[in-house]
């Protein structure tokens, strides 16, 4: 099976979850399922130079991860500027003649995209998936209002409380032409059932999605803490970048808060701080000063992860959006440990209260820090929810289910299915033979 | 008068007998003048029919005259009949007491022996009036040119005594003066009235000469007359004399000045009139006379008027010539403005120095946008500047090579005309060319636009620059020249950027596949760096151990084919590899298998290796055409941007054209090729053009990619600013397009997934 992913980033230029994931299964589907293509990233120059005469250019070693220079991207109507750009990529699309594209983010391609990977492939079945509500949400895609409310959904008055500079008929322009471009997608991908049910609300036709879990690699587990004699489960640890959207000063409000009460706990924070505002950063080392059981562990690669896990007893979730599938989520059960969350959207959906995990207000430090203290004090809770933890799907899960959704997208095509293992057989240039007229599609 | 030829009737008995003794014809009383080139006028005093059923022949011991020879007939009612035969007599047939026999009609009229020769300035005695000038005028027109006698100085001296007894018969007057009658160039006033059409005449003692008519009544000499020099206009103009002593003549202006002062834009200077007077005549000259052209060129350029604009925005009509250049190839390159939001312009007209004014074709203007216009009349009563107030035309034959400054009549409905001076308008080809191919912004420019205007100037004015391209390049040699014969010579051209040069050399020096198989040869086409350049190699070649390499410093700035044309002319080897100084082998071992494959195979002429960017995406993996949706064919790399290691580029084999970047090639076939084509500006194309030349020859183009390089790509072409923001891309591209459209089209059909 040839496969092309394309998606707005490549982790190795920064670390994403979707990125990761994308790539993870990219990976997953050429190693061990025998698939080959081609990992299409966009970019832009704050992270690559563009290269003289083509936007391509390699992201590392790998034959087959490619990067694409995509600068000029409008991301309110999700559109790229640089239109011969993206046609110039049209060739290279139908080079490759893949039987899937899979398209992980609209971002930096743009809508105009779909189309110009639809037409240049139009045999392959199409699948795209929603990692987060930018299709839906113009506000970064977090359905999260400007005054860091949670949002139901895209509405007239909704979105235009957002963007009070803004026409209202911007708002209508961009689900038209989000809506209308994705109509070339055979197969919607929602890593939740949240957010399927969002698009679902928005107006997406249901039939046309399919929920299919996130995934991380399969690794050992850390083991429990060990406990010293009399010792609780109180370490909590926070994973993931430090900004205001993952609830980074909820967490620190909560442990400050956990102190004054006198609770003894510590709470580790890893994650770095690139991309913040230096108003943001403020409040976060103020708040870090105010809360003197908590530490910023700063930032951390993935090879790392497992150890600083083995230090925690409980994984904390502080974000104040309803969040999608969070990897890190995942990240915590692989290691059998349990997750204090909001109680609400992906994360609720994936940690469920009272049996790996507890719920908790989102966006109150106050009653993160009510989860928190029942966490370190309650006898036995930790061993119980721990235990109840289910391992998290891995990327060969992933693939595997990612497989059955292209060969049921390729059905409904009505193509036949691709063989497994099609070894290229590819001729010295310009020897090979050209069809006199191509065959009826 | 006539002209006859001297035959015998032919088949007549006896014609070779002495005929005049046996019927007893009268003797002829005659003068024979001979000049001791052999011309021989032989004046008869008896009446020659001036036109008549046979005409007359003279018969010299009983043969006719061999030709040529011509004939003068002076007979007219109530004065003595005469008539002069002139011949050109080398073998010296009419020498004294030959037995001559005139024959008119091819009847015998007269018979004598011949009289001794005398002086020649006897013919110019005993004369009626009026006769000295028909002489005069059958010697120097029909005689001269019948007798090719033109250049005879003792024939010349007796012109000049002839038209001196002529001029002093008084009819004709004087030319005067206008200029410094001394000068090399002068000017002199000829009376206009009874001047026919026909050759001008400048006689003197030595010699008679043609010269260029007067234009109104001014003539041009270049060179002071002699004393006694005289002139003769065509008749029936009488002979004039040269009044050099005219009081004063020796203090009037050099033509040079009074051309300024004419040019001169107030009009101001004492010699501004008589300039005025002799601007005409000095334009016509400097078509055929290149020191006319240089002295009024000289004058305009010495002294410019400003340049003019009409740009009141509270006039209805505005505009301006804000180039008008010389294309060094007879033709004109116009850049302008006209705003006419009122329609009130009949026309425009391309107006010379001495006011005549040649009309510009609507048809060979093309209209382009003006941005920098739009603000400036954005709120003028009468209406904007409009969407494209520009204009640019090529004028293929209007240049004038005694113009250096041009100035735009813009002819009004009504008659009028307004009149703006353009800025100077000869200026070096190289200025004017870079200046043509900055006249549109590339986004501006049409098919149209490019083919009829641009491009025909910018050929020209690139043809004059690289006439101008004279001097060798100075070739020194540093450390030791290869021991045995190098396999190859690497060619490296260097412009500007030498940040590279350091890294290149000592990858080469450190690498044994190079060290002992490459003759290096570097070409520095920016010669102002020779201060910097050649210490830098001398060190670094002593640094290296004496690694041998050779630095060409080119005479000025030519570019990129021809340092490397350049180049290839001092290599040793017989396979040549041209590298730009910003590639940088990917780890030694590079050459060998570039060399390799143009041992295998004779079929190949040349081959290119992979290149990389800076992070190792693939930046060529051989070139590629490709065309856009105008039908226009542009050059691609195959797989640029792709991963080093990515399938496509790891397959080698033919390929369409392979870069110059890093292009290797036998030097037999780069020679029958004519090397790279210097007709492209700048550096564009060359590479491509080079391998379809090869391709046309029957030559085959590879692409090796176990060959790895880095190429830092463009470090020194955007170094030029002649390249950025120019139309030098658009020509090149258009140039390359027109030669290989057909050549490429059927190579790509070879190769469908080339890209």
């Amino acid at each position: 099976m040839r496969i092309l992913f394309v998606l707005h980033n490549h982790p190795a230029l920064q670390p994403g979850g979707t990125e990761a994931f994308a790539l993870g299964l990219f990976r997953a589907l050429r190693d061990r399922h025998g698939a080959e293509g081609l990992f299409l990233a966009g970019t832009t120059g704050a992270l690559r130079e563009r290269k003289p005469g083509t936007l391509l250019q390699a992201a590392g070693a790998a034959p087959d991860e490619m990067l694409v220079s995509l600068d000029n991207f409008d991301r309110f109507f999700l559109v790229q500027h640089d239109v011969h750009g993206l046609a110039s990529l049209a060739p290279l699309v139908a080079k490759l003649r893949p039987d899937v594209i899979h398209l992980h983010h609209p971002l930096l391609f743009g809508l105009d995209a779909i189309d110009m990977l639809r037409g240049a492939a139009p045999d392959a079945a199409f699948v795209a998936t929603l990692h987060d509500y930018f299709a839906i949400c113009p506000r970064e895609g977090q359905l999260l209002t400007a005054e860091g409310r949670l949002c139901a959904g895209p509405s007239p008055d909704g979105c235009r409380r957002c963007f009070p500079d803004r026409p209202a008929l911007d708002f209508s322009l961009r689900a038209l032409a989000v809506r209308d471009a994705f109509r070339a997608v055979d197969r919607l991908v929602a890593p939740s059932r949240f957010l399927r049910d969002r698009f679902v609300a928005a107006g997406w036709d249901a039939e046309r999605f399919a929920v299919l879990p996130n995934a991380v690699p399969a690794a050992v587990p850390a083991p429990p803490r060990p406990l010293p004699p009399g010792g609780r489960r109180d370490r909590f640890a926070v994973f993931g970048n430090i900004n205001r959207f993952k609830g980074t000063l909820v967490a620190l409000g909560a442990s400050a808060r956990l102190s004054r009460e006198g609770v003894a706990h510590s709470l580790a924070l890893h994650g770095g701080t690139a991309w913040q505002s230096d108003a943001f950063l403020a409040e976060f080392t103020a708040a870090l000063a105010a809360a003197p059981d908590a530490l910023h562990r700063g930032a951390y690669g993935a090879p790392d992860a497992a150890a600083r896990m083995a230090d925690a007893d409980w994984v904390v979730v502080p974000s104040v959006w309803w969040e999608n599938a969070p990897l890190v989520i995942l990240e915590a059960f692989r290691h059998g440990r349990p997750v204090i969350c909001g109680g609400v959207g992906g994360m609720a959906e994936m940690v469920r209260d009272g049996v790996d995990g507890l719920h908790a207000p989102v966006g109150d430090p106050a009653g993160l820090a009510a989860a928190m203290r029942r966490a370190a004090e309650e006898p036995g809770l930790w061993d119980r929810l721990s235990a109840g933890v289910r391992p998290p799907p891995d990327m060969d899960d992933a693939a595997r289910a990612h497989l059955g959704l292209y060969a049921d997208a390729l059905r409904r095509k009505g193509g036949r299915a691709p063989q497994r293992n099609p070894k290229n057989r590819r001729q010295p240039l310009g020897n090979r033979a050209r069809p006199v007229a191509a065959p009826p599609g | 008068m006539r002209r006859t030829k001297a035959e015998a009737a032919p088949g007549k008995p006896g014609a070779a007998a002495f005929p005049g003794a046996a019927v007893g014809l009268q003797p002829v009383e005659h003068r024979l003048v001979r000049l001791p080139s052999g011309v021989v006028l032989l004046e008869l005093n008896c009446a020659v029919p001036a036109e008549g059923a046979g005409g007359a022949a003279l018969l010299v011991d009983g043969a006719p005259l061999p030709p040529p020879s011509a004939l003068l007939s002076l007979s007219r009612p109530g004065a003595p009949s005469r008539a002069i035969l002139a011949v050109r007599d080398s073998a010296e047939l009419l020498r004294p007491g030959a037995a001559c026999v005139l024959t008119l009609g091819g009847a015998p009229a007269a018979a004598f022996p011949l009289d001794p020769p005398v002086p020649a300035e006897t013919l110019t005695l005993d004369r009626e009036a009026g006769d000295h000038e028909r002489l005069l005028r059958f010697l120097v027109g029909t005689c001269a040119q019948a007798l090719r006698a033109a250049d005879d100085p003792d024939l010349a001296a007796l012109c000049h005594s002839l038209a001196r007894a002529a001029a002093g018969e008084g009819a004709g007057g004087d030319a005067v003066p206008l200029s410094h009658p001394g000068a090399r160039l002068s000017a002199w006033a000829v009376p206009l009235a009874g001047g026919g059409s026909g050759a001008w005449r400048l006689l003197s003692r030595g010699a008679v000469r043609r010269i260029a008519p007067p234009e109104g009544g001014v003539l041009l000499l270049d060179k002071p007359p002699v004393a006694g020099a005289v002139l003769l206009p065509p008749a029936p103009a009488a002979p004039l004399a040269f009044q050099t002593a005219v009081r004063g003549a020796a203090s009037l202006p050099g033509l040079a000045t009074l051309a300024r002062e004419a040019l001169r834009p107030d009009g101001s200077g004492p010699g501004a009139a008589a300039g005025r007077r002799v601007l005409p005549a000095l334009l016509r000259r400097a078509r055929t006379d290149a020191r006319c052209a240089a002295l009024l060129r000289e004058a305009q350029l010495m002294e410019p008027a400003r340049p003019q604009r009409l740009n009141d925005p509270a006039k209805p009509v505005g505009g301006a010539l804000e180039l008008a250049v010389s294309d060094h190839g007879g033709g004109l390159f116009l850049c302008g403005w006209l705003r006419d939001p009122l329609a009130l312009v009949d026309g425009l007209e391309l107006r010379g120095p001495g006011g005549e004014a040649q009309p510009i074709p609507p048809a060979a203007l093309h209209r382009v946008a003006r941005p920098d216009l739009a603000e400036r009349f954005a709120r003028a009563a009468f209406g904007g500047a409009g969407l494209a107030p520009g204009f640019l035309a090529h004028l293929p034959a209007a240049d004038h090579p005694g113009v250096a400054q041009w100035r735009l009549g813009v002819r009004l409905l009504s008659g009028a005309s307004l009149d703006l001076s353009a800025p100077p308008g000869l200026l070096p080809p190289e200025t004017a060319r870079d200046l043509v191919l900055r006249s549109a912004h590339p986004d501006a420019l049409r098919p149209g636009l490019l083919d009829a205007c641009i491009a025909p100037a910018a050929e020209r004015l690139h043809a004059a620059v690289m006439r101008g391209w004279t001097g060798e390049p100075d070739a020194v040699e540093f450390g030791a020249a290869q021991g045995r014969a190098p396999r190859v010579s690497v060619v490296v051209p260097l412009y500007r950027t030498l940040r590279f040069l350091r890294f290149q050399i000592a990858a080469f020096a450190r690498d044994p596949g190079v060290r002992g198989a490459a003759d290096l040869v570097f070409v520095l086409d920016s010669p102002e760096q020779r201060h910097e350049v050649e210490p830098l190699l001398r060190g670094l070649s002593a640094l290296h151990g004496g690694l041998g390499l050779r630095l060409a410093v080119m005479p000025g700035n030519r570019g990129y084919a021809a340092a490397c044309n350049a180049g290839a002319a001092l290599a040793r080897a017989d396979t040549l590899l041209f590298l730009n100084s910003d590639v940088l082998p990917a780890a030694p071992g590079w050459l060998p298998p570039l060399l390799e494959p143009l041992r295998r195979d004779r079929a190949l002429a040349a081959i290119g290796p992979k290149l990389l960017f800076e992070d190792g995406s693939v930046q060529h993996a051989g070139m590629v055409f490709r065309q856009d949706a105008a039908g226009e064919w542009l050059n691609d790399h195959r797989c640029k941007g792709f991963p080093r290691s990515h399938p496509d580029a790891a397959r080698g084999g033919p390929v369409p054209a392979v870069t110059g970047a890093a292009l290797c090639v036998r030097r037999a076939a780069f020679e029958a090729a004519g090397g790279f084509d210097t007709g492209y500006v700048i550096g564009d194309f060359e590479d491509s053009d080079l391998c379809l030349k090869l391709r046309a020859a029957g030559g085959e183009i590879a692409y090796e990619p176990a060959s790895e390089l880095f190429h830092f790509e463009r470090q020194s072409v955007s170094a030029h600013e002649g390249h950025s923001r120019t139309l030098a891309g658009a020509y090149n591209r258009r140039r390359h397009h027109r030669r290989w459209d057909a050549a490429m089209a059927a190579l790509m059909a070879r190769f469908p997934e080339g890209a």
